[in-house]
């Protein structure tokens, strides 16, 4: 059994990540099947806006986790709901300063920054983070995540979010400071905006900027904590024996090792065994024989498994189990 | 007679502590006012074209900044005049 795919003292998160059309979503399916025939509470959940994780099931899912079998769940993220909830909270804030809003004309600001770049990455960094808030429910999470380069963004946004926190807290304490060095000898200062009088923060407990920054930190800390720790985290990738997979998968490995994210096993899936020899097929064999042997060189320290082209889908539950079975046993 | 003097010396006093006190606060005031102005303007890089915080974030911010927008309205408004308002603070005519 592979250690790095169990839970070990607390529940265990698996990413399974890979280019598009590899069979991550079918390889995750399979892993999920496993895990929960061997009695761990598992979540699978896609986080892929195309997604196919029911398809693989046969089963409609929604972003509520559906029970399909036994320790089984499975649900699918809905990207669409997760930013226009986004956009419901924000105009929920923007009803509580209505009265300002006259005097500063900031609905135009919010516009523009709800259709800001990146929304999608920030959205999907929010739903993986309240995942895992209530990680505990499960026993295993498996996360099947859209192609390389979005999941790469994502596995890297908790710690890019912690540089900005903390450079927006260094400011704003900097602001504060002041405030508090001028109230000392001028006395309360108060700004008077839309006929309403509002006493400037000068202490970080009473500045509702700094309570934020320092709630969004500790916020963006958890997931960085969870998704960095080998006892919690494994990231899985899965490729084709192709060059192009295999040099994804390579700069996956090299990203994922800057963020300190844990990177353990590498699945090929879909290798051709062919009982006779089929002249069409000669190149595409010689390709996949120089890939199968790259891998081994580049991924060294890493679980290989090879995963062959089956004459058929493997759809449905059985078929699950026993791939997975292979991916959990090596 | 006496009493208007002690009066009017007592006035004159706070009116001198009181533009002394403003004095002091005036290049902190100013700094402020940078600092505030530079944290918007750091949350609202998209605008001006440098690299944003996470979105996330700065939605998270925004409902409370009112006092640090208005003080990036105005320091835009200003912003021709930014010479004289440092020439002022020096004492410089």
């Amino acid at each position: 059994m592979r250690e790095y795919l169990l839970p070990k003292e607390e529940f265990r998160t698996v990413f399974v990540i890979g280019k598009g059309g590899v069979g991550k979503t079918t390889t995750s399916a399979a892993l999920a099947v496993a895990l929960a025939k061997k009695g761990y509470r598992t979540l699978i959940v896609s986080l892929d806006p195309a997604h196919n994780l029911g398809d693989v099931f046969m089963v409609k899912l929604t972003d509520k986790p559906k029970k399909l079998a036994e320790n089984l769940y499975a649900s699918e993220l809905d990207m669409e709901k997760l930013i226009k909830g986004y956009l419901k909270h924000l105009e929920k804030n923007l009803k509580n300063m209505y009265r300002y809003l006259t005097v500063i004309n900031l609905e135009k600001y919010f516009e523009v920054l709800s259709y800001s770049p990146g929304i999608e990455e920030y959205a999907t960094l929010e739903a993986v983070r309240e995942i895992l808030v209530s990680g505990n429910e499960w026993d295993v999470i498996v996360f099947d995540t859209p192609p390389t380069g979005l999941t790469l963004r994502v596995l890297a946004l908790p710690r890019i979010s912690l540089i900005w926190a903390d450079r927006l807290i260094e400011i704003r304490r900097k602001i504060l400071e002041r405030r508090r060095a001028i109230a000392k000898i001028q006395g309360e200062q108060k700004f008077v905006v839309g006929g309403e009088e509002i006493t400037l923060a000068k202490e970080e407990e009473e500045d509702a900027v700094m309570k934020e920054l320092k709630a969004y930190r500790s916020e963006v800390e958890f997931v960085e904590r969870v998704i960095t720790d080998p006892d919690r985290t494994s990231v899985v990738a899965v490729m084709n024996p192709e060059m192009l997979p295999l040099y994804e998968t390579e700069r996956a490995y090299e990203s994922l090792k800057k963020f300190g994210i844990p990177f353990n096993l590498v699945v090929v899936n879909k290798v051709i065994t062919l009982e006779k020899d089929i002249p069409e097929l000669r190149v595409k064999l010689d390709a996949q024989k120089k890939v199968l042997s790259g891998i081994e060189k580049r991924f060294r320290g890493i679980d290989i498994i090879r995963i062959p082209m089956f004459a058929e889908e493997p759809r449905g539950l059985e078929w699950l189990e026993k791939l997975g079975g292979s991916v959990l046993e090596g | 007679m006496g009493r208007k003097i002690i009066d009017d010396v007592r006035a004159f006093l706070t009116g001198f502590a009181g533009s002394f006190r403003q004095q002091s606060t005036e290049y902190i005031e100013f700094e402020l006012r940078e600092l505030e102005n530079v944290f918007t303007l750091t949350l609202m890089g998209a605008f001006i074209g440098i690299p944003s915080p996470p979105t996330t974030l700065v939605m998270r911010l925004m409902p409370h900044m009112v006092r640090e927008i208005h003080v990036m309205q105005q320091r835009a408004v200003d912003l021709d005049d930014v010479f004289a308002e440092v020439a002022g603070m020096f004492d410089i005519d």
